[in-house]
């Protein structure tokens, strides 16, 4: 079951990448090719990177997203907006996504505080046997978006309806 | 004379993004960057509704949300929880705790004006 979980939640993380980005595009009509990759996970020129982790009672996860200053600017709704606090709250809504998405899975977690750093020439280590990674590339630059997680073998992956998540984007009013 | 809104997150970014926003449509912005800074801008007066994150450092949202309501004279003041959160738990808990309404990121500023005008009776 750990091999279909893994698969679950690297497919979810694409899909979130997807539209995270799509909703922070500049360019409406910006198209992305989101790449599973094995890339050496290595940016040469200067980049912010921030990572976040996302703990249940049967998995462990964390995400790194890390990407040049002026790429992530693209994405910032905000002109002349810190680039390294801005990929720390990309990660934090990635992440959140994330979540939300397992939770239709019958899965709930604890997100963590993101940690955020920039310099040149990062290069990621592995904590498990098989990161994944994932090479978001736009007309502007390339994201990598690392995903490592561990989930228990023995633990029950499997569509729940009304989980009651509430939708990125939507509000209640008490 | 207009609303005054205290704009809690940990993100400058955010911040910014919600004051920005918030200032458009006429309303007079606050920030604080965590909840302990929070509770102190409460304190100190002056403030008809907040937007709050929940996951942040020092204090969390929802426990800032618990604080506030404690205390009598600031118990009407509307707190909107603005997060990446959507599991139900943490809404239950959250509105358990007091607080007016919940946004997941990322937001649209209309929606957000929208929610906040009516919260402060300027809707």
């Amino acid at each position: 079951m750990a091999n279909c979980a893994l698969e679950i939640i690297e497919s979810e993380l694409g899909r979130c990448t997807q539209d995270l980005l799509a909703f922070y595009s500049s360019e409406p009509e910006e198209r992305f090719e989101v790449i599973a990759s094995p890339a050496s996970d290595v940016l040469r020129e200067f980049v912010d990177c921030s990572s976040i982790g996302l703990t249940g009672e049967y998995f462990k996860l964390s995400v790194v997203i890390l990407a040049p200053r002026s790429t992530i600017a693209q994405f910032c709704p905000i002109p002349n907006a810190s680039t390294a606090d801005w990929i720390g709250e990309l990660a934090n809504q990635l992440v959140g996504r994330l979540k939300n998405a397992l939770i239709d899975y019958g899965h709930e977690g604890r997100l963590s505080l993101p940690v955020t750093l920039s310099g040149s020439c990062i290069q990621l280590w592995n904590e498990t046997a098989s990161p994944k990674s994932y090479v978001v590339r736009t007309a502007r630059g390339q994201i990598i978006v690392r995903l490592e997680a561990e989930v228990q073998p023995d633990s029950v992956w499997e569509p729940c309806e009304n989980s009651g998540t509430a939708a990125e984007g939507s509000m209640c009013l008490f | 004379m207009s609303a005054t809104v205290l704009v809690v997150d940990d993100s400058a970014t955010i911040r910014q993004q919600v004051g920005d926003a918030l200032s458009v449509a006429g309303l007079s912005v606050v920030e604080a960057a965590d909840g302990v800074e929070g509770l102190e801008k409460i304190l100190a007066g002056g403030i008809n509704c907040v937007v709050c994150d929940v996951n942040m450092p020092k204090m969390n949202g929802i426990e800032m949300v618990a604080e506030v309501k404690k205390i009598e004279s600031l118990a009407k003041v509307p707190i909107i929880m603005l997060t990446t959160e959507g599991a139900k738990d943490l809404i239950v808990r959250a509105k358990a705790a007091g607080a007016s309404g919940w946004i997941v990121k990322p937001f649209k500023p209309e929606m957000l004006v929208a929610a906040v005008n009516k919260l402060s009776g300027l809707a």
